[in-house]
């Protein structure tokens, strides 16, 4: 595998384990995090999290991450844990090239 | 025959056999069926689904040692998604449980009724206080789909519509059940009534839902559906692995569960590294391209990483879709660095992604704010949330 690559794949891989590991800790999840897959729902079915737990992963991203979720953000990236990852990398990159 | 099938003789394009019911495969084009399940409302027939009633004192005891979800979990007029595995662990087919104040109705869309009933005959075990009742002959499903199904199904139902959790329910009379399910991401009710009073209904949906321009659809317009919106599919990524793991399915297995039929053999396969999973592809290139196909070879850097499984165009991104089974150290989201060869030997590049594919139109409905039909809301919330920031910047 390309140096290249093997970075950007392993920045995810980091970021997917920070992210399970704090969703588990906040929200006392009983999942270890190899149970829970990247595409997995967070609300609905999935992890079945409600609308207090969503309040929890805002809080989440603020204090893990660094990102404050401004009002009127498209709530979207709250869908699964792939896009949770996808939005804190887009805000990493947006902040690398400010 | 019964009414409802003999009208679907009359009108849909072409009826098949599933799970040895007859069901519309197909009603209009795919396209306007299509349309209208992401963009209003569509009818369809579901009662190809099996159907089992699961009642008496033990009947708790007999599902939560079939099945590998938290059967305890599941409230009154609650439904839990999960799946029944075999005695490899691998997926045999998801199940909707409902629990109906202790007594259980069971959905199944990939096996057949005996087979449904066989599953749950051989996991009983010593549980004798138990009594299944088929309601696959005798029940019908009819479902309304789509961004404004609950708009319609509350003309019918009432206001009660309204409060339906997602997997929720609504016992209606005896045996008749106004479920909230669906397996495309947008609102979905599905009734499951008496297979006599089926006809009248689907009659009447078919004229009240005509102001929402309400299209009768099939099953076929699902296999698309549910490639934007993955569900567990045998004739799609079940093709290549069964394992939940693999398929990113472990959501619907309760791993610390004491006891469930296929549970040593999948906690031994949780031990191991995974070496391939399920992951969704989307091709660079915008348009339909017609040679792409299950089975293309993905490529890093001209090394076999991993094959496309199902594959097809998404109408909503403009672009072919994919789940591809790839090995794990390359299974991410997010990553433009692989190739595809077709069939006409051609390389194209894709991007693996987050499934879904699409943000789906009902994530934009507030049903409390908005209307199809009544000119005096607002059809979605962007178009509330455009009409306020323009009376602002008047203001």
């Amino acid at each position: 595998m390309q140096e290249v690559l093997k970075n950007i794949i392993d920045e995810r891989k980091a970021v997917l384990g920070e992210v399970k590991k704090v969703l588990i800790e906040r929200l006392n999840l009983y999942q270890e995090p190899q149970d829970i897959d990247e595409d997995t729902p967070l609300f609905g079915s999935g992890l079945k999290l409600d609308s207090v737990d969503a309040t929890e992963v805002v809080v989440m991203l603020d204090m893990s991450f660094g990102i404050k979720v401004e009002e009127g953000t498209d709530p979207s990236f709250m869908r699964n844990i792939n896009q949770l990852v996808d939005f804190i990398l887009e805000h990493k990159r947006a902040t690398e090239a400010a | 025959m019964n009414g409802l099938l003999a009208l679907h003789n009359q009108q849909a394009k072409n009826v098949i056999s599933v799970n040895g019911i007859e069901v519309p495969n197909q009603y209009s084009e795919l396209d306007k069926e299509y349309y209208a399940l992401r963009h209003n409302v569509a009818l369809s027939d579901y009662s190809h689904y099996s159907k089992l009633k699961i009642e008496g004192d033990e009947a708790f005891d007999v599902l939560d040692v079939s099945v590998a979800g938290d059967v305890a979990e599941i409230r009154d007029e609650q439904t839990l998604h999960t799946v029944l595995l075999d005695e490899a662990g691998n997926i045999i087919t998801d199940v909707y449980i409902m629990n109906d104040d202790d007594s259980y109705v069971v959905l199944a869309e990939h096996v057949d009724d005996a087979t449904l009933m066989n599953l749950f005959q051989e996991r009983m075990g010593e549980f004798e206080d138990v009594e299944m009742t088929s309601l696959t002959q005798s029940h019908a499903i009819v479902a309304v789909e789509g961004p404004y199904s609950w708009e319609l199904a509350k003309e019918i139902y009432g206001m009660d519509v309204i409060g339906i959790p997602f997997l929720g329910f609504i016992a209606l009379e005896d045996d008749t059940y106004l479920l909230r399910a669906g397996k495309h991401g947008e609102f979905g009710y599905k009734v499951i009534l008496p297979i006599q009073e089926a006809e009248a209904l689907w009659k009447e949906i078919e004229e009240k839902g005509m102001r929402y321009e309400l299209v009768k659809a099939g099953l076929a317009l699902h296999k698309l559906t549910r490639l934007e919106n993955p569900y567990f599919s045998p004739a799609g990524s079940g093709s290549v692995s069964r394992d939940p793991r693999e398929l990113q399915l472990q959501w619907m297995v309760r791993y610390d569960k004491d006891e469930f039929f296929g549970r040593e053999p999948l906690l031994e396969k949780r031990d191991q590294a995974l070496t391939k999973i399920i992951v969704g592809v989307v091709l660079e290139q915008e348009g339909e391209i017609k040679a792409i196909g299950s089975g293309d070879v993905i490529f890093c850097n001209g090394e076999e990483i991993g094959k496309l499984v199902s594959c097809g165009y998404s109408p909503s991104l403009k672009k072919v879709i994919a789940q591809g089974f790839i090995d794990k150290a390359y299974a991410y989201a997010g990553i433009d660095a692989y190739v595809i060869k077709s069939a006409d030997g051609v390389e194209r590049k894709i991007n693996t992604t987050a499934t879904p594919f699409i943000n789906n139109h009902s994530m934009l409905i507030n049903p409390n704010e908005n209307s199809f039909v009544n000119p005096d809301k607002f059809r979605n919330m962007l178009e509330q949330l455009e009409a306020k920031e323009a009376k602002e910047a008047e203001a």
